[in-house]
């Protein structure tokens, strides 16, 4: 007995052991990235030269549901991008609430024919509206279903060759479209997504759509969040971004050629994780035609979004990123370990379905086994340092890791307080929080496998003269 | 049963090292986070100051109130780094005498030297310092150099070299930055495109030059696509039989950059040059012909801009229903009529759109009763390409 407990126990830290050597490697390869990338002074060459007549055009498509504390500052600071030529197209998605009346009353809307390409199939779209006082806005009003229809309707009615995904409530730094869009201008031919660092904006000072002072948030769960955020973006998405192995562009800002999203048929209506299996139904698709092709994460082309400051909004929306995850992971299983698919197929995804579907489940069963089998005195002391120190001093350490990258990249707190704090939390994220948002995940397991696809509600605070 | 004297045990021993080290490395990281920090918060602060002392000597030696040599002891005293970085600043800010009084004290100061001597390093960073230096400082003799850097391994330095060039305007540079344009990848092209854009007429003539060599047989379409569009940014009005040309290209690129160029610089185009880029076999040229046409036609291609509201493709539906609009009460008038009797339910739907979308048109009482005639097409809204 004593023998089996022992094999398992080590099964497990080796688990551990295994998840954060492969983040330690990923936050190495960032790390590079990084340095490199801060050499290259790109804000001087932006201004110089991609300002003007060669830049490819854009269209912005924003879904909004139920949104209208926020939808007239984002729409306005999305129409104060620099980016020489787009449009912003804003898909209402059946909104309960006054979303249609206040953008009506904000833009001086006007109904025009709604005829568009319909190159995907969508909900009956209601109307179309005009702005009288902004010529680029174009305004869609729909009938409800879900995000990935309103987006798939957004790229039915975007003009331009490059469509721009972003969530409503995103706000987006005025250089961030620019940067994203660079990747399309490179290789204007094998590039198909790009993809851009979204960022907390809890804590910032924010006036008409335009973000006036970053601040680190009060709210003690949404400061978790951005340690969480920072970990994601600064080294899971820059590592895998240096291999090849992008499988996540989020929704809430990613830049798509319209032409290749069409192609693989658009947005998936019957997933809540339409934005990984769009991104990764481009990976098998092209793969499977054999056509060169990259995805791109740009690091330094930051958003900005409000996250969740209540436990059960938090664990509504982590208990659907996993189900999203799961639906994805299972729906292009033949990918796994498939050489044809080459470093998705035998690095990225295998990554993916171990550490991140499965690791909630390994890390909890892990943690309860291996604490019991402390308590009933079948493992020794030395045994359980040696798991603390892999289960949780390893992971505060990749946590304070990414506050230097947070420091050497962004450097975007500006008081010694915040930096302070960050280190506070980062301490704390894996004294609890980090567990509680396992148990969230497994919940998220139990959904899935009952077929829920709910969505659930984003309570916002808005983004008012000063949020 | 766990061992009671654990402490003894190597393995516990070794534990305990690890621990240790693991706490160092933490310690170590949230260091280098303050040290970061640090050293950003003085450069920042550093920077700032002598910016700020930098603002008064600059500023009256450029308002003629002090001499050079008094500027330049006020100068000399600073780091060369933060002098560099201030004159380039203004550098790009000014034009006439006062950047040419710039350039007085880039010579004081010896700064070409710095930078010719930044070009020769190892690091691609420094070189590109070199090259953004002697773009400011600018002078003859950095010609040589920076045309030598065009050839740069690196391609944001040679990026850099050719927008210095551009910057003193030394028009020995066009030939060598086309020659590169032409080597180059997309995104690089295009910058070098802004490059010879800021040259001005002096690329014109060695620019048509060259679409007149290359338009029947071009090595590269696209090269010769980008070409023709860098000419009528520069506004160069004597490229009209280039564009004419261009526009029975066999390539698909080179008749939509045609177009293209030809809507900049509002060259007339003749109804027949129209008809013919109307009713082209690709589809993205007759939408390109569809959008010159609004611009730079007459009712005379009425009926082609009609049969457009025809087309397969949804773009040049869109852009003939947008073209007959801007042509203004008679366009708008077939328009109406297209609008209400045609039997194409597509040319139909367009032509609505197209008139509903107009804000005046719109607001205007005997449009709106039209308006209010009109009988959408009975499909779903929204239709895909046709069959």
């Amino acid at each position: 007995m004593e023998n089996i407990v022992t094999v398992v126990d080590w099964l497990f830290l080796l688990f551990y052991l295994c998840l954060n050597s492969a983040y330690s490697f990923l936050l190495f390869c960032s790390l590079i990235d990084i340095l490199i990338h801060n050499r290259r002074r790109i804000d001087v060459e932006l201004d110089h030269s991609l300002e003007r007549y060669f830049t490819t055009p854009v269209s912005i498509v924003a879904p909004a549901y139920n949104e209208e504390a926020t939808i007239v500052a984002s729409v306005r600071s999305l129409l104060a991008l620099r980016y020489p030529e787009f449009e912003v197209v804003v898909v209402n998605d059946g909104s309960k609430d006054k979303t249609v009346e206040v953008m009506k009353k904000a833009f001086e809307l006007y109904p025009i024919h709604s005829i568009f390409q319909r190159q995907i199939n969508t909900k009956e779209v209601r109307n179309i509206y005009k702005s009288r006082i902004e010529p680029r806005l174009t305004f869609v009003d729909k009938n409800n279903g879900g995000k990935a229809d309103a987006l798939n309707c957004g790229v039915n009615i975007a003009r331009y060759p490059l469509f721009c995904a972003i969530d409503a409530d995103t706000l987006i730094l005025p250089n961030a479209l620019l940067k994203v869009a660079i990747p399309f201008m490179e290789d204007p031919v094998r590039t198909v997504a790009s993809g851009g660092t979204i960022r907390i904006a809890n804590g910032c000072i924010i006036r008409s759509g335009d973000i006036e002072q970053i601040g680190f948030p009060k709210n003690p769960l949404a400061a978790f969040q951005v340690i969480e955020y920072l970990r994601a973006f600064l080294f899971g998405r820059i590592g895998w971004n240096l291999f090849g192995g992008t499988l996540i562009i989020s929704g809430a800002f990613g830049l798509f050629s319209r032409h290749a999203a069409i192609e693989v048929g658009g947005y998936a209506h019957d997933t809540v994780g339409e934005d990984m299996e769009l991104v990764v139904r481009m990976h098998r698709y092209l793969r499977e035609k054999k056509r060169p092709y990259r995805i791109v994460f740009v690091w330094d082309a930051a958003c900005y979004t409000e996250v969740p400051e209540d436990l059960a909004v938090l664990g509504r929306q982590r208990d659907r990123w996993q189900r999203g995850l799961i639906d994805v992971i299972l729906r292009h299983r033949r990918m796994t370990l498939n050489f044809r698919y080459g470093v998705i197929g035998l690095m990225a995804y295998p990554f993916f379905a171990i550490f991140e579907m499965l690791g909630p489940i390994i890390e909890v069963t892990g943690i309860v086994f291996v604490a019991f089998s402390y308590v009933l005195g079948l493992t020794d002391v030395t045994f359980m340092i040696l798991f603390l120190n892999v289960a949780v001093l390893f992971g505060i350490m990749l946590s304070i890791a990414a506050i230097l990258l947070e420091e050497l990249s962004f450097s975007a707190y500006p008081r010694w307080w915040d930096i302070f704090r960050l280190c506070i939390y980062a301490l704390l994220e894996n004294l609890g929080y980090r567990h509680l948002t396992l148990i969230w995940r497994i919940k998220g397991f139990y959904s899935f496998f009952r077929g829920s696809k709910q969505w659930g509600t984003m309570v916002r605070k808005g983004f008012g003269p000063q949020s | 049963m766990p061992n009671s004297r654990f402490w003894e045990e190597p393995l516990y021993r070794l534990v305990l090292q690890i621990t240790f080290a693991q706490i160092l490395f933490l310690a170590s990281v949230i260091a280098g986070i303050i040290l970061i920090r640090s050293l950003k918060l003085y450069r920042q602060k550093k920077n700032k100051r002598i910016s700020q002392e930098l603002f008064t000597p600059l500023m009256k030696f450029l308002s003629k109130e002090s001499s050079i040599d008094e500027a330049f002891r006020a100068l000399k005293k600073y780091p060369r780094h933060n002098i560099c970085m201030e004159l380039e600043r203004y550098a790009l800010m000014l034009k006439g005498s006062a950047l040419a009084d710039i350039r007085v004290l880039y010579e004081c100061l010896n700064l070409r030297k710095h930078g010719k001597r930044l070009n020769r390093s190892f690091f691609w960073w420094r070189r590109l310092e070199g090259v953004r230096l002697l773009g400011a400082a600018g002078g003859e003799e950095v010609s040589g150099e920076l045309l030598r850097r065009l050839a740069d391994s690196h391609n944001i330095v040679q990026l850099a070299a050719a927008r210095s060039l551009g910057s003193i305007d030394d028009p020995s540079a066009i030939e060598p930055i086309v020659r590169i344009m032409a080597e180059s990848k997309q995104m690089s092209r295009r910058q070098l495109a802004q490059t010879l854009i800021a040259f001005g007429p002096a690329v014109q003539p060695y620019l048509r030059e060259l679409v007149r060599k290359e338009i029947t047989e071009p090595r590269d379409s696209r090269f010769i696509a980008m070409i023709l569009e860098v000419l009528a940014l520069t506004g160069d009005l004597e490229s009209g039989p280039e564009i004419r040309a261009a526009l029975m290209s066999p390539h698909l690129e080179i008749r939509i950059a045609a177009f293209k160029s030809a809507i900049i610089l509002h060259l007339p185009l003749s109804p027949i040059e129209l008809k013919n880029g109307l009713t082209d076999e690709q589809w993205p040229v007759r939408a390109q012909a569809a959008l010159a046409s609004g611009k730079l036609g007459d009712l005379t291609i009425g009926d082609e801009l009609g049969n457009c509201l025809c087309d397969r493709s949804w773009w040049v539906r869109y852009n003939a229903g947008a073209a007959l609009f801007q042509l203004g009460p008679l366009g708008i008038e077939k328009l109406e009529y297209i609008a209400q009797h045609a039997e194409d339910a597509f040319a139909r739907d367009m032509a609505i759109r197209t008139l509903t979308s107009d804000p005046s048109y719109q607001a205007l009482a005997d449009h709106s009763d039209i308006l209010k005639r009109l009988q959408p097409s009975g499909q779903k809204p929204g239709h895909a390409e046709k069959a």
